[in-house]
């Protein structure tokens, strides 16, 4: 036989960037012929003539190639069907055509196309079963994520982890603010988007029971990026963005004249006191001299810079990144800086394997202090236009009320800018592993990690001005500093093995995490010098105190998981976890939570095979309960309260008390939770959809219920009491499609979420007050009623004339032109009696759409995101709209009720407001449902041609682009935002949800960056 | 497996197992009690609302929140009053109490063991007789609580209440020292002259006259007390705990902390309710709360209206109330002055009231000329010859027709019925705004014709109904969450 050997030589490229692969597979047909390409993609290889060579890598289609000629360029083409692609699911990944639990992911490039400062902003929207919100539109600033729904009444976070690390989510380390929110940190705002990998999501028990106590409210994982194979590839990115925000119609100064005039005559009372707006009587006085808004906002600049590195070998593999990214914030007071780096690497060594993942960034996050930022909004809103900014002759720059202005706001621009309020957080996450084959398909896991985080931050309040009565006289300073420790040890053994047409995959670990926590504060209320910043210049005179405090949890687990599946058609997971939490006295430490889910691949059945235009059709069934310790760590034990001081003698002395009673019994909170899922790929694997359907119960929940007064307990004592329920559909659908050189994307995504408190403890409801713990009650947790949902009166229109109040149910306080609240009960006379559920905040849809298209290297893509179906309590208005207080208001007024047929919406302004037209009620309620154009991007790329005749072709890829973001929005709501995170807890357990304080917006942005690949 | 990698101990508070060991335990742990007398919805805020905002001693006292509001109105009910917020704190007070007088009294002696209980005892009485006054019938708590699944605690009767009232303020005033056995650092601690007064005082509400004056006579016999030359030094800070206080609860502080509105009972600042002092500068009852009630223009109106009635800062409005408060420059909502809750001249007017009511009208007169007679001494018209010609006692109508010329110092017409109104005018304007003012006008039965306001169109409106409003709802969270408590329990009219 005569052979004739021919030698080939050419580049293996990837279609969708034209750059080189390294280390991609080519071999000569049916022969053990065969060669790697190298860094730059090239290959040489001998063969027989009319030879085929298969060229073969890991996410793309493998071809086959007649060999001809000496020269063979070849181009790969990104092997679409997706269902080879792997899932992280905790402890292992799995192929997603095994997965039988409710998982979704989201690759790394989907958030890198679409450059946004956090992870949070990247996820929301994109993902089903998953609401993301931001509780503020200060960068850095808080953002509750919820997946599949408010689970509980106590924390309904879900977990994090990080290249295995499950992380520290509640960061406690910061002291908030005296009378600020809550919850102002974001466990994401330390993570850099461009070194993530992939995130995936586990929603339902079955997946996530892995991580047992703590996976109850769905696992986040967070993989960040490895290194390739092939020569070193630098990535840089850079983008410049400009943010403002919206703004609300207020009065000017003759508006606002007449209303407080009208306020005062319509109560019968005359202006003539020195606390009164005196100066409102005298013309020359009425004048604007200040835009609060204006002056407040500003246009915010973000500065984005990321750096990479990566490469790899057969044997090592690594990527190297930094990034610094800078926000100065639309408003006084905030901005945000974050400077990260990464480094991944993996060794091989025979049996061996050896990696590890860490990353180090500091965040440094300037906030605006004075009440946080919801309600420095508010305080925006109501300052006089008459009263001046700013004043150079006072120390300090700013202005402030003065005799005749008949209030004494202290100037919330000059407390924002004055106040130096700074947070820096370092943190550490990390984790060092070490994996030995024991033998084939046996694997032994060695996993040590540690997510540490140190932060400190400093409140300076200097010296200064703004009126007689408003003036800090010495400056202040209140240091604090605190570490957070969280080490982490992983052993598991993973057996592999395929007996025929029965795969197994089996997994047992044995986990341990603790956290340790301590914070020292200090405070000075003097300081000899506004320049000087420390608190060694504290005057010998300064009330100096110091707090400390120290926190600590553990837990250990053992868990276990088997994978099978026969022929790939019959698939069966099922998970076992023990968690032993320290949080439990040692009656109730130990729990069990098991789990199983089942597949069934139809179209691996015969009847199936032979509609060709189905890929893949999978329907899965799971089980599975999780448990909740997300309480505080000492909530079973009873211990003192010890500031219970009083005076003796004319000094402070010290008390102790009980604060609460111990409750030795109390034990997990479990959620049983059951999921219906159906997987459908079809045409070519073009058009990809998943469904599923949920029930969710979470029972035993740990809460603080109510108790009878005369239990006179301070704080109410954790107990386990309660049942919610959570029951959803989820849809998420794409088609991919390709017209001549024109592809393009098409995905949705929605879920129906339907939320109801199922029973509550001894039956008390929660309730959450308004506008604060003093007020009425505004919001509940009671039994049959979704969580939170708002309850008060519902108004009639306005009473018209006196024979209008006669002819009402008695209604104290009400006169012409007050609010007629409806008599629900009948009987004659209106009373708390006649309060009724009015709605609720939960939302029933969350959808998103998104659409890519890519022409000759444009690319384009639009994204919406909205929700349907929740209400927002719309409390800016009731300051806003109030027109009880000597303040200013927002343009709405101006309709007000002056006389019979003025109005039936907007009540008469009188001073003291005696019929309470401002109660809870459904006159602010509103429907918070939003369509938004969250995004939409145009780019860019260079073609490979053009890009060679720069510099050597030193310039592998390179892309430019320009976004905006939120600059259009569909929404009845009249606030500033519809977008309203879950707030701060008032009530025991009523979290202010849905709640709109005058929260900082999120800001409209536009964007321009630089991509480039050497 | 059971190891100590999951047991942690809270290092940041003392647990109960090793607390109630050592006396200064049990010292810190009597002073908890305390502390909620400075609650928010007690002395520190609620107190101001409820038992001063509700009375004719104010016009409109504004809006506080709906809660208040409804109070004002009359129109509270139990699911909506600032009253259950009060029993809610009363009830922290009984609740700390208990745990002081149980736990202690298992400890081994100590030198101030005695004392310890007697002021856990004095306090839980003082906390149950204002439950007992404002509420009637309530239940009484005297165990320490263990968390449940159920909370039984039936409802006792007003007179159980009193009952047990006044067991505590006896062991009170067995156990307790004298003020003047109290060192500089001990002062403002409960006293057995004030257990003994405040034992009085359940004894007059409950109209046992005999046994109220022999409480009363127990206080001035003890030589402990006597009235302070100036009146106004019941209210001020440089002045307090002085020879006329009984029981104060104690305040402090520089004024310098932003005030907030925290519902902690550590609060070292006393609330002002300086936005709603338009309370008494508008509303029918003006002219007469400043012009009538304190007598003619030619004595200076006399020392009372003086602290009673004065100018915040330098505004040259002289009709603000600037009782108990002492305004400072950094923030004017709040002072750090003593409330005063149990002086002398109370002890006095009291006791008289016990005497007139007992039949012993002449002694009564003599006692409420002991108060009377400080503001005469210090309005400079000690001379009887000054005041002698007003020989008439006018009535409250009168007055506020402005006739002003039967200044009520006068003591002639001596028939029980007119010293009693003597009383009660007296008390009026000596207690004005220090929280007695309701509960007064609800035991004499006076209410119903005190508590009406008048609308804008000038109509009578009546807001306290007879039958109903003598006494607070009980919470609806009470009846609803305490399995010993039915709807039936709750107070008549709610």
């Amino acid at each position: 036989q005569v052979s004739k050997k021919i030698s080939i030589s050419g580049q293996v490229t990837a279609s969708e960037d034209g750059l080189p692969i390294a280390g991609v597979n080519i071999l000569e047909n049916g022969t053990n012929n065969g060669t790697v390409t190298d860094f730059d993609g090239n290959y040489t290889i001998t063969v027989e003539s009319n030879a085929q060579l298969v060229v073969s890598y890991l996410g793309y289609k493998t071809q086959t190639i007649k060999a001809s000629g000496s020269t063979l360029n070849i181009v790969l083409e990104a092997d679409i069907t997706a269902l080879d692609d792997v899932v992280v699911v905790g402890y292992g990944s799995q192929r997603k055509k095994d997965v039988t639990g409710a998982v979704v992911s989201i690759s790394g490039d989907e958030l890198t196309s679409n450059p946004l400062p956090g992870i949070d902003q990247a996820l929301q929207g994109k993902l089903s079963g998953v609401t993301i919100i931001n509780n503020s539109g200060e960068p850095g600033g808080g953002v509750s994520v919820r997946i599949r729904g408010e689970g509980t009444i106590g924390n309904s976070d879900p977990l994090y982890v990080i290249d295995g690390v499950p992380i520290v989510n509640n960061v406690n380390s910061e002291i908030p603010v005296a009378g600020g929110s809550g919850k102002v940190s974001n466990p994401l705002a330390n993570l850099n988007p461009n070194d993530i990998e992939s995130i995936d999501i586990l929603k339902d028990a079955s997946s996530a029971a892995i991580y047992g106590v703590r996976g109850a409210n769905g696992v986040i994982i967070i993989t960040t990026k490895k290194g390739k194979k092939g020569a070193p590839q630098f990535t840089f990115d850079n983008y410049l963005a400009i943010q403002n925000v919206k703004t609300i119609d207020l009065l000017k100064a003759r508006d606002y004249a007449d209303l407080i005039i009208e306020m005062f005559d319509n109560a019968g009372e005359a202006i003539d006191d020195v606390t009164e707006p005196t100066n409102l009587l005298d013309d020359s006085f009425v004048v604007d001299r200040a835009d609060w808004q204006k002056e407040f906002f500003k246009t915010g600049i973000t500065h984005n810079y990321n750096i990479n590195i990566s490469g790899g070998n057969e044997f090592a593999d690594y990527s190297l990144s930094g990034g610094y990214h800078k926000d100065n914030a639309t408003t006084p007071g905030a901005g945000f800086k974050r400077y990260s780096t990464r480094l991944n690497s993996n060794f091989k060594l025979g049996k061996f394997k050896f990696g590890e993942a860490v990353f180090f960034s500091r965040t440094v996050n300037r906030r605006s202090t004075f009440q946080a930022a919801r309600s420095q909004i508010r305080i925006i809103n109501r300052h006089a236009p008459t009263v001046a900014v700013y004043n150079p002759a006072n120390e300090g720059g700013f202005n402030g009320p003065g005799e005749g202005d008949g209030y004494n706001r202290w100037n919330p621009i000059g407390l924002a800018e004055l106040t130096d309020n700074v947070v820096r957080r370092n943190r550490f996450v990390g984790n060092l592993y070490g994996e030995y084959e024991i033998v084939k398909g046996l694997k032994y896991r060695l996993n040590v990690g540690l997510d540490a985080v140190f932060t400190n931050g400093s409140t300076f309040i200097p010296r200064y001005v703004f009126s007689e009565g408003q003036s800090q006289e010495d400056p202040s300073l209140r240091e604090y500093s605190a570490e957070e420790l969280s080490p982490l040890i992983e052993n598991t053994l993973n057996f592999q093995k395929d007996f025929g047409n029965h795969n197994l995959d089996l997994l047992v670990g044995f986990t341990q995490q603790e956290y340790k926590f301590s914070r020292f504060s200090a405070f000075s209320n003097m300081l000899q010098s506004n320049n000087l910043q420390t608190l060694n210049t504290s005057s010998a005179s300064a009330q100096i105190s110091i707090a400390g405090f120290d926190d600590e949890w553990a837990i250990r687990s053992l868990l276990g998981r088997v994978n099978y599946n026969y022929k790939e058609k019959y698939l069966f997971t099922g998970n076992i976890r023990r968690d032993g939490s320290s949080r439990f006295s040692e009656a109730n430490r130990y729990g069990v939570f098991p789990s199983f889910s089942v597949g069934w691949v139809l179209s691996e059945e015969k009847f199936l095979n032979d509609h060709k235009f189905i890929n893949n059709l999978k329907l899965r069934f799971g089980w599975g309960e999780l448990g909740n310790q997300e309480i505080p760590p000492y909530g079973f034990q009873s211990s003192l309260f010890t500031s219970a001081n009083y005076v003796f003698g004319g000094n402070l002395q010290s008390g102790i008390t009980q604060n609460t009673l111990a409750n030795e019994n109390l034990k997990w909170e479990t959620t049983v939770q059951k999921n219906i899922g159906l997987d459908l790929t079809l045409f070519d694997y073009r058009l990809n959809m998943t469904l599923e359907y949920f029930i969710k119960d979470t029972e035993d929940i740990i809460l603080r219920a109510p108790l009878p007064g005369s239990i006179g307990i301070t704080e109410l004592p954790l107990i386990n009491a309660g049942n919610i329920q959570n029951r959803g559909l989820e849809i998420l659908a794409s088609y991919k499609g390709s017209a001549g050189d024109l592809n393009y994307e098409l995905s949705a995504n929605a879920s129906f979420l339907k939320n109801e408190v199922k029973s509550l403890g001894i039956g008390l409801p929660l309730e959450g007050r308004f506008p604060d713990d003093s007020g009425p009650v505004l919001a509940v947790i009671r039994e049959g009623e979704a969580i939170n949902s708002f309850f008060g009166h519902v108004t009639d229109g306005i009473f018209q004339n006196q024979a209008e109040v006669d002819a009402h149910a008695s209604q104290s306080g009400a006169a012409p032109g007050d609010i007629r609240f409806k008599d629900i009960n009948n009987d004659n006379v209106i009373n708390a009696d006649d309060r009724v559920i009015l709605g609720d905040p939960n939302p029933d849809i969350t959808y998103g759409l998104n659409a890519s298209f890519d022409y000759k290297g444009v690319d384009f893509s639009l994204f919406f995101q909205g929700v349907e179906g929740v209400d927002i309590y719309n409390g800016l208005r009731f300051w806003n709209e109030g027109m009880a207080e000597m303040k200013n208001h927002s343009t709405a007024v101006l309709n007000r009720w002056t006389g019979e047929g003025t109005s039936n919406s907007v009540p008469r302004a009188i001073l003291g407001d005696p019929n309470f037209n401002r109660r809870p009620s459904d006159r602010f309620l509103e429907d918070g449902s939003y369509l938004r154009l969250k995004n939409i991007i145009l780019g860019y790329s260079f073609q490979k041609n053009t890009l060679s005749k720069f510099a050597d072709g030193f310039i592998k890829s390179l892309r430019i682009y320009a976004s905006a973001q939120n600059i259009l929005t569909f929404t009845n709501y009249t606030g500033y935002d519809p977008e309203i995170g879950t707030g701060f807890n008032q009530g025991p357990g009523v979290a202010n949800q849905g709640v709109d304080y005058g929260i900082v917006p999120q800001p409209k942005t536009f964007l321009t960056g630089i991509q480039i690949k050497f | 497996c059971n190891d100590d990698f999951l047991e942690k101990i809270n290092p940041n508070e003392i647990t109960t197992d090793t607390f109630y060991q050592t006396e200064e335990d049990a010292i810190l742990a009597v002073n908890s009690v305390y502390a909620v007398l400075q609650h928010y919805d007690l002395f520190k805020q609620g107190y101001w609302f409820i038992y001063n905002g509700m009375t004719d001693d104010v016009g409109w006292a504004g809006w506080d929140g709906e809660l208040s509001n409804v109070m004002f109105n009359f129109s509270h009910s139990p699911i909506l009053a600032r009253s259950n917020s009060i029993w809610d704190a009363l009830y922290k007070g009984i609740f700390r109490a208990n745990l002081v007088i149980n736990n202690v009294e298992k400890m081994e002696d100590f030198d101030l063991k005695q004392r310890i209980l007697g002021e856990a005892h004095f306090l839980r009485g003082w906390y149950y007789l204002e439950l007992a006054d404002s509420w009637g019938g309530v239940p009484i708590i005297l165990d320490e609580i263990q968390v449940s699944n159920e909370y039984n605690f039936p409802k006792s009767t007003r007179q159980q209440v009193y009952d047990q009232v006044e067991a505590d303020f006896k062991f009170a005033e067995t156990n307790l020292p004298l003020k003047s056995a109290y060192g500089g650092s001990d002062v403002g601690r409960a006293t057995s002259g004030a257990a003994s007064a405040y034992l009085g005082r359940s004894y007059l509400y409950q109209k046992k006259w005999g046994e109220a004056i022999m409480q009363f006579e127990k206080v001035i016999a003890s030589g402990e007390y006597q009235l302070t030359d100036n009146y106004a030094d019941n209210f001020s800070a440089a002045t307090e705990n002085n020879s006329e206080s009984l029981f104060e609860v104690q305040f402090s502080g520089d004024g310098t902390a932003l005030w907030s509105d925290d519902a902690t009972e550590s609060a070292e600042h006393n609330f002002i309710p300086v936005q709603y002092f338009r309370w008494a500068e508008t509303g029918p009852m003006f002219n007469f709360l400043r012009n009538a009630l304190f007598g003619p223009p030619w004595a200076g109106r006399g020392p009372r209206r003086a602290a009673t009635f004065g100018s915040r800062w330098d505004d040259g409005n002289y009709n603000r109330i600037i009782k108990f408060v002492e305004f400072n420059t950094n923030d004017f909502r709040k002072s750090d002055v003593n409330l005063r809750d149990m002086r002398y001249s109370d002890v006095l007017l009291m006791y008289a009231e016990a005497l007139n009511e007992n039949g012993q009208t002449p002694e009564a007169i003599t006692q409420v000329d002991i108060v009377i007679d400080r503001v005469r001494q210090e309005s400079g018209l000690a001379n009887p010859s000054d005041w002698t010609d007003i020989t008439e006692l006018k009535t409250v109508e009168q007055l506020t027709q402005g006739d002003h010329s039967g200044w009520p110092l006068y003591l002639t017409g001596t028939d029980q019925e007119g010293i009693r109104n003597v009383i009660k005018h007296q008390r009026r304007i000596e207690f004005m705004y220090e929280f007695k003012r309701l509960k007064d006008l609800i035991r004499w039965g006076d209410a119903e014709d005190a508590l009406v306001r008048e609308d804008d169109e000038g109509n009578e409106i009546q807001l306290f109904q007879v039958g109903k409003h003598e006494l607070f709802p009980i919470p609806d969270v009470e009846i609803s969450g305490n399995a010993g408590l039915t709807p039936a329990d709750q107070n008549p009219g709610y």
